[in-house]
């Protein structure tokens, strides 16, 4: 009696997790699947209809939103992986009050997504924000960047990469740090320059870290929904119309759960390859710092 | 490449990348003290009346005492769960431990976007929606395996000997859990805790989608619905915006210490 206690109880243990993930996680995702391949009208959901809603995606709306997540994601990848770089280099050299500069630097970080959103979507007004009157007043011109595609597109990587590329500076300059400076001392007395060191010593051993930086970002813009719903809704002309905001809409607004499903079906696929791979390259060895 | 010596020109960069940091948020701290909203230069008038009209005349009030709920509710549920779940983890062998730590990390990266519309349907079937309790629970779900992550790495830096020792001497699992361990994982605690309050209060998509009701909605869900409600009034909305970061930044300020204490405590094993 007393062994089968014993045995059974880390299950039991680990009982009330389990049951609110798999409530709240896995079976939606079970469920998101089967209402992808079922015809909807609003909450009823009809019969099989093979892969008829995955086709509302590939039409020329669907298009754009492929695109615009591609040019959001990949664009806001490279600015913040590369400002995290950048600054992380910056930020490790003995410069005076360090400490209180690195802290200056992380502020956005703390403020939320929606005040994010709000925050710039006001700076960028075309009326009174400062940028418009600056443009005003000192070139002549208008500025209303958030009234054609481009400037809504690069308003929208702008303001999110403002928000989250701290993150990926913690994280780089804790990677520079970990660099045993008898590496830099050896290079140092066999005459290398600084561009030698940044080349051959700095890149190759914080590039590990650089990688999964750049998957936890590209995760993070993938599904990112609250900026696009506050700052654009998607316009002007669906430029900003990201497939995660597509994902809501069509739910929310449009009441195509099918549709929405659908489009959930490939939001959650481009992510389990992306899991998957960060998982099996470095979570099973070190697996402390996937905290988000 | 600079560990030696910062070049002049890294404190030009370093200068600049604060003021893009900072200077946003002065600015709409200044907006939100403009009583006449909306003029870029500034007025040269400032005033409270902002703030006032956001507290007592719209209901954010209301909003920040359901954040509050919602978020201490959800801290007390992801941190009982995941310790229980932590403590299996830690503390046991068994079969199928590390094929269960993997799942729970793989859980970990559902993206939300694709999960709302199964779980506005479930909890429109169970007649949840509008409630704290959806909330509570869809926010636990979330949160839930990164903080068993986060507690289980601390708890194995925890040496188990002490316990072993209590348990010889006559104290039975749970003693040696409440007596022992636990007061060595408060400042994991406290860390886990504290990430989950900030994420609770600064989410937005989940809570604009199953509890948007005007009475219900959460602090970041008014704020975005007060460009709707109230028209745009960007002096009011830079005053909600503010007040409502000030928690969060309250919280990090006050437990700094705690949280990097507890973070590197629990990383390094």
């Amino acid at each position: 009696m007393n062994t089968i206690v014993s045995r059974a109880s880390p299950y039991l243990l680990l009982t009330p997790a389990a049951l609110i993930i798999f409530a709240i996680t896995l079976y939606p995702i079970v469920n998101l699947f089967w209402i992808a391949f079922h015809g909807t009208n609003y909450f009823q959901i009809g019969a099989f209809n093979g892969g008829a809603n995955f086709l509302s995606l590939f039409n020329a709306s669907g298009m754009r939103s492929f695109m615009a997540t591609a040019i959001f994601v990949i664009a806001s990848d490279i600015l913040a992986l590369s400002l995290a770089i950048f600054l992380a280099l910056l930020l490790e050299a003995p410069l005076r009050s360090r400490g209180l500069l690195r802290t200056i630097v992380m502020v956005p970080w703390l403020v939320s997504q929606v005040v994010t959103a709000l925050l710039w979507q006001a700076m960028l007004d075309s009326n009174f924000g400062p940028l418009a009157h600056l443009a005003q007043v000192m070139f002549g011109m208008s500025f209303a960047p958030l009234g054609d595609e481009v400037g809504a597109m690069a308003s929208m990587v702008v303001a999110n990469v403002w928000r989250s590329y701290p993150f990926a500076l913690v994280l780089m300059l804790a990677a520079l740090q970990s660099i045993p400076s008898e590496m830099y001392e050896a290079a140092r007395i066999d005459g290398a320059t600084r561009w030698q060191e940044l080349r051959y010593i700095s890149l190759p051993m914080a590039g590990q870290t650089a990688l999964v930086v750049l998957i936890l970002l590209t995760f993070e813009y993938l599904t990112l929904v609250t900026i696009p719903f506050i700052m654009t809704s998607g316009g002007p002309n669906e430029a900003t119309y990201l497939l995660s905001l597509r994902v809501w809409r069509e739910a929310f607004t449009n009441y195509h759960f099918g549709y929405s499903a659908a489009t959930g079906v490939v939001v959650f696929c481009l992510n389990l390859v992306l899991a998957l791979v960060y998982i099996r390259k470095f979570a099973i060895k070190g697996g402390a710092d996937v905290q988000r | 490449m600079f560990r030696d010596k910062a070049p002049w020109w890294a404190y030009v960069v370093i200068f600049l990348t604060s003021l893009g940091a900072v200077a946003p948020l002065a600015w709409l701290f200044l907006l939100s003290l403009d009583p006449n909203q909306g003029i870029a230069s500034g007025s040269g008038v400032y005033s409270l009346k902002n703030y006032a009209s956001v507290l007592f005349e719209s209901m954010m009030a209301q909003y920040f005492i359901n954040t509050t709920v919602v978020a201490l509710f959800t801290v007390f549920c992801t941190l009982t769960c995941a310790t229980l779940g932590a403590y299996a983890a830690s503390r046991y062998r068994f079969r199928g431990r590390e094929t269960i730590m993997i799942v729970l990390l793989l859980a970990s990266m559902t993206p939300v976007i694709a999960v709302l519309v199964p779980l506005y349907a479930m909890a429109a079937k169970l007649q949840l929606l509008n409630t704290y309790s959806i909330l509570v629970i869809v926010f636990t779900a979330w949160q839930l395996p990164g903080t068993l992550w986060l507690i289980r790495s601390f708890m194995n830096s925890i040496p188990p000997e002490l316990e072993e020792a209590a348990l010889v001497d006559g104290c039975s699992r749970a003693g040696a859990f409440f007596r022992i361990v636990l007061p060595q994982l408060a400042p994991g605690l406290v860390a886990a805790g504290l990430i989950v309050f900030v994420y609770v209060w600064n989410e937005f998509i989940i809570a604009v989608s199953l509890a948007a009701q005007q009475d219900m909605r959460l602090v970041s869900v008014g704020l975005y619905f007060y460009l709707s409600d109230f028209g745009v009034e960007w002096g009011k909305i830079a005053a909600g915006a503010i007040i409502s970061v000030i928690p969060p930044a309250m919280l990090f300020l006050f437990l700094q210490r705690q949280l990097i204490h507890g973070l590197s405590a629990g990383a390094v094993k």
